[in-house]
Protein backbone atom coordinates (compact mmCIF):
# COMPACT_ATOMS: atom_id res chain seq x y z
CA UNK A 1 0.00 0.00 0.00
CA UNK A 2 1.39 3.58 -1.11
CA UNK A 3 1.40 6.54 1.14
CA UNK A 4 -0.55 8.68 -1.69
CA UNK A 5 -3.31 5.79 -1.32
CA UNK A 6 -3.93 6.16 2.48
CA UNK A 7 -3.96 9.91 2.10
CA UNK A 8 -7.27 9.32 -0.52
CA UNK A 9 -8.28 6.75 1.58
CA UNK A 10 -7.91 9.06 4.99
CA UNK A 11 -9.71 12.12 2.98
CA UNK A 12 -12.62 9.63 1.99
CA UNK A 13 -12.90 8.63 5.63
CA UNK A 14 -12.74 11.75 7.16
CA UNK A 15 -15.25 12.61 4.34
CA UNK A 16 -17.66 10.04 5.51
CA UNK A 17 -17.25 10.52 8.99
CA UNK A 18 -18.23 14.10 8.19
CA UNK A 19 -20.92 13.17 6.56
CA UNK A 20 -22.72 11.19 8.77
CA UNK A 21 -22.02 13.05 12.07
CA UNK A 22 -23.91 15.61 10.44
CA UNK A 23 -26.41 13.62 8.92
CA UNK A 24 -27.35 12.72 12.47
CA UNK A 25 -26.94 15.74 14.08
CA UNK A 26 -29.62 16.77 11.76
CA UNK A 27 -31.99 13.85 12.15
CA UNK A 28 -31.43 15.46 15.98
CA UNK A 29 -32.69 18.62 15.22
CA UNK A 30 -29.09 19.83 16.45
CA UNK A 31 -28.51 21.63 12.63
CA UNK A 32 -29.69 22.37 9.15
CA UNK A 33 -28.11 19.33 6.83
CA UNK A 34 -27.52 20.92 3.84
CA UNK A 35 -26.66 23.98 4.83
CA UNK A 36 -23.99 22.60 7.34
CA UNK A 37 -23.13 20.04 4.44
CA UNK A 38 -22.96 23.78 1.93
CA UNK A 39 -21.00 25.19 4.07
CA UNK A 40 -18.10 22.90 5.48
CA UNK A 41 -17.76 20.34 2.24
CA UNK A 42 -14.77 22.69 0.48
CA UNK A 43 -13.02 21.53 4.12
CA UNK A 44 -12.77 17.96 2.21
CA UNK A 45 -10.20 19.73 -0.52
CA UNK A 46 -8.25 21.62 1.91
CA UNK A 47 -7.89 18.95 4.02
CA UNK A 48 -6.79 16.78 1.29
CA UNK A 49 -4.49 19.18 0.07
CA UNK A 50 -2.82 19.55 3.78
CA UNK A 51 -2.40 15.69 3.94
CA UNK A 52 -0.93 15.46 0.60
CA UNK A 53 1.87 18.49 1.13
CA UNK A 54 2.45 16.99 4.41
CA UNK A 55 3.15 13.65 2.21
CA UNK A 56 5.09 15.58 -0.11
CA UNK A 57 7.69 16.73 2.35
CA UNK A 58 7.96 14.03 4.53
CA UNK A 59 9.01 11.62 1.05
CA UNK A 60 11.41 14.66 0.41
CA UNK A 61 12.87 14.64 3.87
CA UNK A 62 12.69 10.52 3.61
CA UNK A 63 14.96 10.75 0.27
CA UNK A 64 17.67 13.46 1.67
CA UNK A 65 18.10 11.32 4.88
CA UNK A 66 19.30 8.73 1.65
CA UNK B 1 -1.17 12.06 -10.86
CA UNK B 2 -2.97 8.24 -9.86
CA UNK B 3 -6.38 6.90 -11.38
CA UNK B 4 -7.68 6.82 -7.56
CA UNK B 5 -6.93 10.26 -6.61
CA UNK B 6 -8.58 11.43 -9.92
CA UNK B 7 -11.51 9.90 -9.15
CA UNK B 8 -11.35 10.62 -5.29
CA UNK B 9 -11.21 14.68 -6.80
CA UNK B 10 -13.99 14.01 -9.04
CA UNK B 11 -15.90 12.40 -6.45
CA UNK B 12 -15.85 15.73 -3.76
CA UNK B 13 -16.44 18.05 -6.88
CA UNK B 14 -19.03 16.72 -7.95
CA UNK B 15 -20.46 16.15 -3.99
CA UNK B 16 -19.47 20.01 -4.22
CA UNK B 17 -21.60 20.67 -6.88
CA UNK B 18 -24.68 19.19 -5.93
CA UNK B 19 -24.45 20.86 -2.49
CA UNK B 20 -24.16 23.96 -4.52
CA UNK B 21 -27.34 23.52 -6.83
CA UNK B 22 -29.27 22.19 -4.20
CA UNK B 23 -28.68 25.22 -2.02
CA UNK B 24 -28.78 27.51 -5.29
CA UNK B 25 -32.16 25.61 -5.69
CA UNK B 26 -33.53 25.80 -2.30
CA UNK B 27 -32.36 30.12 -2.05
CA UNK B 28 -33.08 31.33 -5.30
CA UNK B 29 -35.68 29.38 -6.51
CA UNK B 30 -37.53 29.31 -3.38
CA UNK B 31 -38.14 26.00 -2.84
CA UNK B 32 -37.97 26.18 1.14
CA UNK B 33 -40.75 25.64 3.27
CA UNK B 34 -41.89 29.70 2.70
CA UNK B 35 -41.49 28.94 -1.00
CA UNK B 36 -43.82 26.10 -0.83
CA UNK B 37 -46.76 28.59 -1.06
CA UNK B 38 -46.22 29.22 -4.68
CA UNK B 39 -46.74 25.65 -5.67
CA UNK B 40 -50.21 26.10 -3.59
CA UNK B 41 -48.72 23.15 -1.21
CA UNK B 42 -47.59 22.90 2.45
CA UNK B 43 -44.86 22.77 4.55
CA UNK B 44 -42.93 19.93 5.28
CA UNK B 45 -40.31 18.16 7.10
CA UNK B 46 -39.55 18.24 10.93
CA UNK B 47 -41.53 20.92 12.68
CA UNK B 48 -41.92 21.64 16.25
CA UNK B 49 -44.94 23.77 18.12
CA UNK B 50 -44.89 26.44 20.40
CA UNK B 51 -48.40 28.12 21.76
CA UNK B 52 -48.65 31.91 23.36
CA UNK B 53 -52.45 33.76 24.18
CA UNK B 54 -53.87 36.35 24.43
CA UNK B 55 -56.86 38.41 25.53
CA UNK B 56 -58.30 42.09 24.49
CA UNK B 57 -61.46 43.79 25.10
CA UNK B 58 -64.75 42.91 23.40
CA UNK B 59 -64.50 45.80 20.98
CA UNK B 60 -67.70 48.43 20.85
CA UNK B 61 -69.04 47.92 17.54
CA UNK B 62 -68.80 43.78 18.12
CA UNK B 63 -66.39 43.71 14.75
CA UNK B 64 -63.66 41.42 14.74
CA UNK B 65 -61.44 41.64 11.72
CA UNK B 66 -58.94 38.50 11.77
CA UNK B 67 -56.14 38.35 8.56
CA UNK B 68 -53.77 35.51 8.64
CA UNK B 69 -52.21 32.97 6.23
CA UNK B 70 -50.68 29.51 6.43
CA UNK B 71 -52.13 28.02 8.92
CA UNK B 72 -56.13 27.79 10.54
CA UNK B 73 -58.54 30.43 11.73
CA UNK B 74 -60.83 28.84 14.40
CA UNK B 75 -63.52 31.38 16.15
CA UNK B 76 -66.55 30.19 18.44
CA UNK B 77 -68.30 31.72 20.92
CA UNK B 78 -66.64 32.79 24.43
CA UNK B 79 -67.53 35.09 27.32
CA UNK B 80 -68.82 38.32 26.53
CA UNK B 81 -66.61 40.98 27.46
CA UNK B 82 -63.67 39.56 25.88
CA UNK B 83 -61.78 37.81 23.02
CA UNK B 84 -59.48 35.41 23.98
CA UNK B 85 -56.69 34.22 21.20
CA UNK B 86 -54.31 31.14 21.29
CA UNK B 87 -51.73 31.11 18.36
CA UNK B 88 -50.16 27.98 17.66
CA UNK B 89 -46.94 28.37 15.98
CA UNK B 90 -45.86 25.64 13.95
CA UNK B 91 -42.34 26.07 12.86
CA UNK B 92 -40.94 24.01 9.98
CA UNK B 93 -37.01 24.69 10.76
CA UNK B 94 -33.45 22.99 10.50
CA UNK B 95 -32.75 22.27 14.41
CA UNK B 96 -35.10 22.54 17.25
CA UNK B 97 -33.16 25.65 18.89
CA UNK B 98 -33.41 27.41 15.41
CA UNK B 99 -37.38 26.70 15.57
CA UNK B 100 -38.02 28.33 19.20
CA UNK B 101 -35.50 31.06 18.98
CA UNK B 102 -37.71 31.63 15.64
CA UNK B 103 -41.28 31.04 17.51
CA UNK B 104 -40.41 33.50 20.39
CA UNK B 105 -40.35 36.22 17.66
CA UNK B 106 -43.77 35.59 16.41
CA UNK B 107 -46.24 37.09 18.31
CA UNK B 108 -50.23 38.30 18.56
CA UNK B 109 -51.38 41.25 16.88
CA UNK B 110 -54.37 42.77 18.11
CA UNK B 111 -55.28 46.13 17.73
CA UNK B 112 -58.43 48.82 17.63
CA UNK B 113 -59.23 50.06 14.58
CA UNK B 114 -62.73 52.43 14.83
CA UNK B 115 -64.89 50.64 16.84
CA UNK B 116 -63.67 46.83 16.06
CA UNK B 117 -60.95 44.96 16.68
CA UNK B 118 -58.27 43.78 14.36
CA UNK B 119 -56.11 40.45 14.81
CA UNK B 120 -53.46 39.17 13.07
CA UNK B 121 -49.65 38.13 14.18
CA UNK B 122 -45.96 39.72 13.14
CA UNK B 123 -45.44 36.99 10.55
CA UNK B 124 -45.33 39.13 7.98
CA UNK B 125 -42.19 40.91 9.27
CA UNK B 126 -40.62 37.61 8.89
CA UNK B 127 -41.08 36.72 4.90
CA UNK B 128 -37.92 38.73 3.59
CA UNK B 129 -34.51 37.46 4.42
CA UNK B 130 -33.17 34.82 6.14
CA UNK B 131 -36.14 33.96 8.48
CA UNK B 132 -37.96 33.46 4.71
CA UNK B 133 -36.23 29.90 4.44
CA UNK B 134 -38.10 28.63 7.80
CA UNK B 135 -41.76 27.37 7.27
CA UNK B 136 -44.16 28.90 9.61
CA UNK B 137 -48.01 27.79 10.42
CA UNK B 138 -49.94 30.16 12.21
CA UNK B 139 -53.26 28.84 13.54
CA UNK B 140 -55.44 31.03 15.39
CA UNK B 141 -58.15 29.79 17.79
CA UNK B 142 -60.23 32.99 18.79
CA UNK B 143 -63.33 32.75 21.23
CA UNK B 144 -65.45 35.69 20.22
CA UNK B 145 -68.35 37.37 22.27
CA UNK B 146 -71.57 36.72 21.33
CA UNK B 147 -73.42 38.72 18.43
CA UNK B 148 -70.20 39.37 16.41
CA UNK B 149 -69.42 40.27 13.49
CA UNK B 150 -66.74 38.50 12.16
CA UNK B 151 -64.31 38.58 8.99
CA UNK B 152 -61.72 36.86 8.24
CA UNK B 153 -59.32 37.00 5.74
CA UNK B 154 -57.06 33.59 5.38
CA UNK B 155 -54.58 32.14 3.10
CA UNK B 156 -53.81 28.38 2.70
CA UNK B 157 -55.37 27.33 5.73
CA UNK B 158 -58.92 26.19 7.75
CA UNK B 159 -61.85 28.70 8.40
CA UNK B 160 -63.88 27.54 10.44
CA UNK B 161 -66.21 29.73 12.64
CA UNK B 162 -69.92 29.70 14.41
CA UNK B 163 -72.53 31.19 16.18
CA UNK B 164 -72.05 34.70 14.76
CA UNK B 165 -74.36 38.05 14.26
CA UNK B 166 -72.49 37.98 10.61
CA UNK B 167 -69.92 36.36 8.69
CA UNK B 168 -67.61 37.21 5.76
CA UNK B 169 -65.14 35.21 5.40
CA UNK B 170 -62.42 34.28 2.46
CA UNK B 171 -59.58 31.09 2.43
CA UNK B 172 -57.91 29.91 -0.04
CA UNK B 173 -56.06 26.83 -0.81
CA UNK B 174 -57.92 24.71 2.32
CA UNK B 175 -61.46 24.58 3.66
CA UNK B 176 -64.28 26.92 5.28
CA UNK B 177 -66.73 25.92 7.93
CA UNK B 178 -69.35 28.34 8.82
CA UNK B 179 -72.29 27.12 11.68
CA UNK B 180 -74.89 29.30 12.82
CA UNK B 181 -75.51 32.74 11.50
CA UNK B 182 -77.77 35.11 12.46
CA UNK B 183 -77.58 37.69 9.75
CA UNK B 184 -76.41 37.79 6.50
CA UNK B 185 -73.13 35.85 5.15
CA UNK B 186 -70.62 36.25 2.76
CA UNK B 187 -68.14 33.47 1.62
CA UNK B 188 -65.33 32.86 -0.30
CA UNK B 189 -63.29 30.11 -1.17
CA UNK B 190 -60.62 29.03 -3.58
CA UNK B 191 -59.09 25.88 -3.79
CA UNK B 192 -60.79 24.15 -1.06
CA UNK B 193 -64.49 23.14 -0.07
CA UNK B 194 -66.66 25.35 1.49
CA UNK B 195 -69.48 24.05 4.46
CA UNK B 196 -72.45 26.81 5.19
CA UNK B 197 -75.29 25.74 7.79
CA UNK B 198 -77.95 27.47 9.85
CA UNK B 199 -78.29 30.57 8.11
CA UNK B 200 -80.12 33.40 9.68
CA UNK B 201 -79.77 36.04 6.60
CA UNK B 202 -78.61 36.04 3.02
CA UNK B 203 -76.04 34.36 1.63
CA UNK B 204 -73.41 35.10 -0.80
CA UNK B 205 -71.02 32.54 -1.89
CA UNK B 206 -68.05 32.53 -4.14
CA UNK B 207 -65.99 29.15 -4.72
CA UNK B 208 -63.48 27.97 -7.03
CA UNK B 209 -62.35 24.51 -7.52
CA UNK B 210 -63.69 23.06 -4.86
CA UNK B 211 -67.14 21.79 -3.80
CA UNK B 212 -69.76 23.59 -1.88
CA UNK B 213 -72.73 22.65 0.49
CA UNK B 214 -75.02 24.89 2.30
CA UNK B 215 -77.98 23.64 4.35
CA UNK B 216 -81.03 25.71 6.26
CA UNK B 217 -80.53 28.93 4.50
CA UNK B 218 -83.23 31.62 6.11
CA UNK B 219 -82.64 34.81 3.47
CA UNK B 220 -81.79 34.39 -0.49
CA UNK B 221 -78.75 32.46 -1.80
CA UNK B 222 -76.24 33.87 -4.10
CA UNK B 223 -73.33 31.51 -5.23
CA UNK B 224 -71.08 31.58 -7.78
CA UNK B 225 -69.13 28.38 -8.31
CA UNK B 226 -66.62 27.48 -10.77
CA UNK B 227 -64.84 24.02 -11.65
CA UNK B 228 -66.62 22.66 -8.27
CA UNK B 229 -70.14 20.78 -7.52
CA UNK B 230 -73.18 22.58 -5.61
CA UNK B 231 -75.31 20.78 -2.55
CA UNK B 232 -78.14 23.20 -1.54
CA UNK B 233 -81.20 22.07 0.75
CA UNK B 234 -83.55 24.31 2.62
CA UNK B 235 -82.64 27.83 1.08
CA UNK B 236 -85.56 30.31 1.16
CA UNK B 237 -84.25 31.06 -2.55
CA UNK B 238 -81.13 30.68 -4.69
CA UNK B 239 -79.19 32.11 -7.64
CA UNK B 240 -76.56 30.04 -8.97
CA UNK B 241 -74.17 30.90 -12.12
CA UNK B 242 -71.73 27.75 -12.32
CA UNK B 243 -69.70 26.13 -14.55
CA UNK B 244 -67.53 22.67 -15.21
CA UNK B 245 -69.23 21.22 -11.97
CA UNK B 246 -72.70 19.61 -11.03
CA UNK B 247 -75.97 21.15 -8.87
CA UNK B 248 -77.73 19.55 -6.50
CA UNK B 249 -80.89 21.05 -4.86
CA UNK B 250 -83.68 20.22 -2.65
CA UNK B 251 -85.95 21.85 -1.07
CA UNK B 252 -85.85 25.37 -2.12
CA UNK B 253 -88.42 27.66 -0.40
CA UNK B 254 -88.58 30.49 -3.23
CA UNK B 255 -87.36 31.09 -6.42
CA UNK B 256 -85.03 28.90 -8.09
CA UNK B 257 -82.11 30.86 -10.85
CA UNK B 258 -79.52 28.61 -12.40
CA UNK B 259 -77.42 29.46 -15.23
CA UNK B 260 -74.92 26.48 -15.18
CA UNK B 261 -72.48 25.49 -17.91
CA UNK B 262 -70.53 21.95 -18.40
CA UNK B 263 -72.65 20.71 -15.55
CA UNK B 264 -75.87 18.49 -14.58
CA UNK B 265 -78.88 20.93 -12.74
CA UNK B 266 -80.34 18.60 -10.32
CA UNK B 267 -83.86 20.54 -8.21
CA UNK B 268 -85.96 18.91 -6.18
CA UNK B 269 -89.16 19.72 -4.41
CA UNK B 270 -88.73 24.34 -5.31
CA UNK B 271 -91.68 26.02 -4.03
CA UNK B 272 -91.17 29.39 -6.17
CA UNK B 273 -90.25 30.02 -9.88
CA UNK B 274 -87.45 27.84 -11.45
CA UNK B 275 -85.52 29.13 -13.86
CA UNK B 276 -82.74 26.78 -14.68
CA UNK B 277 -80.66 26.55 -17.61
CA UNK B 278 -77.14 24.49 -18.41
CA UNK B 279 -74.92 23.57 -21.13
CA UNK B 280 -73.63 20.00 -21.99
CA UNK B 281 -75.02 18.65 -19.28
CA UNK B 282 -78.77 17.37 -17.80
CA UNK B 283 -81.62 18.87 -16.24
CA UNK B 284 -83.52 16.94 -13.75
CA UNK B 285 -86.26 18.61 -11.99
CA UNK B 286 -88.99 17.46 -9.43
CA UNK B 287 -91.86 18.98 -7.30
CA UNK B 288 -92.18 22.09 -8.49
CA UNK B 289 -94.87 24.58 -7.34
CA UNK B 290 -94.15 27.39 -9.57
CA UNK B 291 -93.31 28.36 -13.21
CA UNK B 292 -90.73 26.33 -14.66
CA UNK B 293 -88.26 27.73 -17.39
CA UNK B 294 -85.60 24.39 -18.20
CA UNK B 295 -83.27 24.93 -20.76
CA UNK B 296 -80.28 22.43 -21.76
CA UNK B 297 -77.44 22.43 -24.58
CA UNK B 298 -76.27 19.19 -25.55
CA UNK B 299 -78.10 17.94 -22.43
CA UNK B 300 -81.87 16.41 -21.16
CA UNK B 301 -84.70 17.92 -19.56
CA UNK B 302 -86.51 16.34 -17.36
CA UNK B 303 -89.62 17.48 -15.57
CA UNK B 304 -91.61 15.12 -13.14
CA UNK B 305 -94.52 16.76 -10.74
CA UNK B 306 -94.55 20.37 -12.02
CA UNK B 307 -97.70 22.86 -10.46
CA UNK B 308 -97.50 25.20 -12.72
CA UNK B 309 -96.50 26.25 -16.96
CA UNK B 310 -93.42 24.16 -17.47
CA UNK B 311 -91.03 25.89 -20.99
CA UNK B 312 -88.71 23.17 -21.44
CA UNK B 313 -85.86 23.76 -24.30
CA UNK B 314 -83.45 20.85 -25.24
CA UNK B 315 -80.72 20.86 -28.00
CA UNK B 316 -78.87 17.32 -28.43
CA UNK B 317 -80.90 15.62 -26.44
CA UNK B 318 -84.23 14.93 -25.31
CA UNK B 319 -87.19 16.57 -23.00
CA UNK B 320 -89.49 14.57 -20.71
CA UNK B 321 -92.19 15.80 -18.59
CA UNK B 322 -94.36 13.59 -16.17
CA UNK B 323 -97.12 14.81 -14.36
CA UNK B 324 -97.49 18.23 -15.35
CA UNK B 325 -100.87 20.45 -13.93
CA UNK B 326 -99.99 22.75 -16.15
CA UNK B 327 -99.29 24.09 -19.73
CA UNK B 328 -96.40 22.99 -21.39
CA UNK B 329 -94.01 24.05 -24.52
CA UNK B 330 -91.43 22.12 -25.46
CA UNK B 331 -88.94 22.86 -27.95
CA UNK B 332 -86.27 20.36 -28.83
CA UNK B 333 -83.53 20.31 -31.27
CA UNK B 334 -82.20 16.76 -32.81
CA UNK B 335 -83.99 15.26 -29.88
CA UNK B 336 -87.11 13.44 -29.21
CA UNK B 337 -89.66 14.18 -26.44
CA UNK B 338 -91.83 11.81 -24.02
CA UNK B 339 -94.84 13.52 -22.25
CA UNK B 340 -97.22 11.83 -19.99
CA UNK B 341 -99.58 13.14 -17.88
CA UNK B 342 -100.22 16.97 -19.04
CA UNK B 343 -102.90 18.50 -17.26
CA UNK B 344 -103.19 21.62 -19.14
CA UNK B 345 -102.14 22.42 -23.14
CA UNK B 346 -99.36 21.33 -24.50
CA UNK B 347 -97.40 22.27 -27.75
CA UNK B 348 -94.08 20.76 -28.64
CA UNK B 349 -91.81 21.54 -31.75
CA UNK B 350 -88.86 18.48 -32.45
CA UNK B 351 -86.36 17.58 -34.83
CA UNK B 352 -84.74 14.57 -34.97
CA UNK B 353 -86.46 12.27 -32.85
CA UNK B 354 -89.39 10.85 -32.25
CA UNK B 355 -92.29 12.26 -29.86
CA UNK B 356 -94.44 10.28 -27.20
CA UNK B 357 -97.37 11.85 -25.89
CA UNK B 358 -99.57 10.33 -23.20
CA UNK B 359 -103.07 11.19 -21.67
CA UNK B 360 -102.24 15.17 -22.47
CA UNK B 361 -105.57 16.62 -21.26
CA UNK B 362 -105.26 20.42 -23.07
CA UNK B 363 -104.98 21.32 -26.65
CA UNK B 364 -102.17 19.68 -28.52
CA UNK B 365 -100.23 20.94 -30.72
CA UNK B 366 -97.11 18.84 -32.18
CA UNK B 367 -94.48 20.08 -35.44
CA UNK B 368 -91.97 17.55 -35.68
CA UNK B 369 -89.66 17.30 -38.61
CA UNK B 370 -87.64 14.11 -38.96
CA UNK B 371 -89.49 12.12 -36.54
CA UNK B 372 -92.79 10.34 -35.82
CA UNK B 373 -95.12 11.36 -33.25
CA UNK B 374 -97.40 9.12 -31.49
CA UNK B 375 -100.47 10.20 -29.24
CA UNK B 376 -102.32 8.24 -26.83
CA UNK B 377 -104.89 10.32 -24.90
CA UNK B 378 -105.46 8.72 -21.36
CA UNK B 379 -109.35 9.81 -21.48
CA UNK B 380 -111.52 11.00 -24.23
CA UNK B 381 -110.13 14.02 -26.32
CA UNK B 382 -111.77 16.76 -24.83
CA UNK B 383 -109.53 19.54 -26.75
CA UNK B 384 -108.24 19.96 -30.19
CA UNK B 385 -105.13 18.68 -31.60
CA UNK B 386 -102.80 19.52 -33.82
CA UNK B 387 -100.16 17.25 -35.71
CA UNK B 388 -97.74 18.19 -38.37
CA UNK B 389 -94.73 16.20 -38.87
CA UNK B 390 -91.86 16.28 -41.98
CA UNK B 391 -90.14 13.14 -42.66
CA UNK B 392 -92.29 11.04 -39.52
CA UNK B 393 -95.70 9.02 -39.14
CA UNK B 394 -98.55 10.00 -37.25
CA UNK B 395 -99.91 6.96 -35.20
CA UNK B 396 -103.40 8.55 -32.76
CA UNK B 397 -104.85 6.27 -30.24
CA UNK B 398 -108.52 7.75 -29.68
CA UNK B 399 -110.20 6.55 -26.86
CA UNK B 400 -113.37 5.43 -26.62
CA UNK B 401 -116.09 8.20 -25.95
CA UNK B 402 -114.19 10.86 -28.02
CA UNK B 403 -116.16 13.31 -30.08
CA UNK B 404 -113.59 14.46 -32.99
CA UNK B 405 -113.71 16.13 -36.34
CA UNK B 406 -110.57 14.30 -37.63
CA UNK B 407 -108.65 15.75 -40.79
CA UNK B 408 -105.75 13.31 -41.62
CA UNK B 409 -103.88 13.70 -44.29
CA UNK B 410 -100.09 12.74 -45.84
CA UNK B 411 -98.48 14.06 -48.86
CA UNK B 412 -96.20 10.81 -49.97
CA UNK B 413 -97.59 8.42 -47.50
CA UNK B 414 -100.83 6.61 -46.40
CA UNK B 415 -103.70 7.73 -44.13
CA UNK B 416 -105.28 4.58 -42.11
CA UNK B 417 -108.41 5.04 -40.03
CA UNK B 418 -108.50 1.61 -37.97
CA UNK B 419 -111.51 2.76 -35.87
CA UNK B 420 -114.94 2.38 -35.47
CA UNK B 421 -118.01 4.87 -35.27
CA UNK B 422 -116.63 7.36 -37.35
CA UNK B 423 -118.96 8.82 -40.20
CA UNK B 424 -116.42 9.20 -42.91
CA UNK B 425 -116.89 12.46 -45.37
CA UNK B 426 -113.79 11.87 -47.45
CA UNK B 427 -111.60 8.65 -47.91
CA UNK B 428 -108.29 8.32 -50.13
CA UNK B 429 -105.07 6.47 -49.74
CA UNK B 430 -103.61 10.16 -48.39
CA UNK B 431 -106.60 11.70 -46.73
CA UNK B 432 -108.61 11.05 -44.36
CA UNK B 433 -111.98 13.59 -42.80
CA UNK B 434 -114.81 12.28 -40.51
CA UNK B 435 -116.81 12.55 -37.85
CA UNK B 436 -116.53 10.22 -34.30
CA UNK B 437 -119.27 10.73 -31.61
CA UNK B 438 -121.49 12.91 -33.40
CA UNK B 439 -118.09 15.57 -34.13
CA UNK B 440 -116.42 17.93 -31.19
CA UNK B 441 -113.22 18.78 -30.92
CA UNK B 442 -111.12 19.20 -34.40
CA UNK B 443 -108.12 16.50 -34.77
CA UNK B 444 -105.66 17.67 -37.51
CA UNK B 445 -103.38 15.07 -38.78
CA UNK B 446 -100.66 16.58 -41.58
CA UNK B 447 -97.88 14.03 -42.48
CA UNK B 448 -95.32 14.79 -45.32
CA UNK B 449 -93.54 12.12 -45.79
CA UNK B 450 -95.16 9.18 -43.36
CA UNK B 451 -98.05 7.31 -42.98
CA UNK B 452 -101.02 8.09 -40.42
CA UNK B 453 -102.73 5.52 -38.63
CA UNK B 454 -105.71 6.32 -36.15
CA UNK B 455 -107.27 4.21 -34.05
CA UNK B 456 -109.38 3.48 -31.15
CA UNK B 457 -108.94 1.75 -27.93
CA UNK B 458 -110.57 1.03 -24.40
CA UNK B 459 -107.48 1.32 -22.86
CA UNK B 460 -106.05 4.30 -21.17
CA UNK B 461 -102.52 3.36 -21.19
CA UNK B 462 -100.93 2.54 -24.24
CA UNK B 463 -97.00 1.59 -25.47
CA UNK B 464 -95.81 3.39 -27.41
CA UNK B 465 -95.34 2.58 -31.33
CA UNK B 466 -92.12 2.76 -32.76
CA UNK B 467 -91.83 4.46 -36.19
Amino acid sequence: MTPSLKVEKLVLGLGLVGLGVAWLLANLGHLDLLETLHRWWPSLLVIWGLLELAGAARARKTRRSW
Amino acid sequence: MRASKVFLLLFILLFGGALETAWSVRNRVAFSPLGCRVLGGRFWGQSWSYDSEARFDAPANKVVEVQNSFGAVRVTQGQPAEVKVVLRKVVYAGSEQAARSFASRITIVGRSEGDGLRLTTNRGEFEEGDESRKGLETHLEIQVPPGTVLKVRNEHGVVEASDLDRADLATSFDDMRLVRVAGEATLEVRHGDLAAQDIGGSLSLTARHGDAEIKSVKGRATVDIQHGHLTANQVAGLSVTSSHGDIRIEDCQGDLNVQAQHGDVTAKQVAGRAQVATSFGDLELERLSGEVRAKAQNGEVSVIEAQGPVFAEASFDDVKLRQVAGAAEVTVSHGGVSAEDVGGDLRVKASGDDVDLSNVRGTLEVDVQRGGVTIAPGGPLAKAVSVKTTFGGIVLRIPAGSRVDLEASSLRGEVKVAATGFTVAESGSGRFRGQLGGGGNLVKLVSDNGDVRVETTTQEAHEPVKH
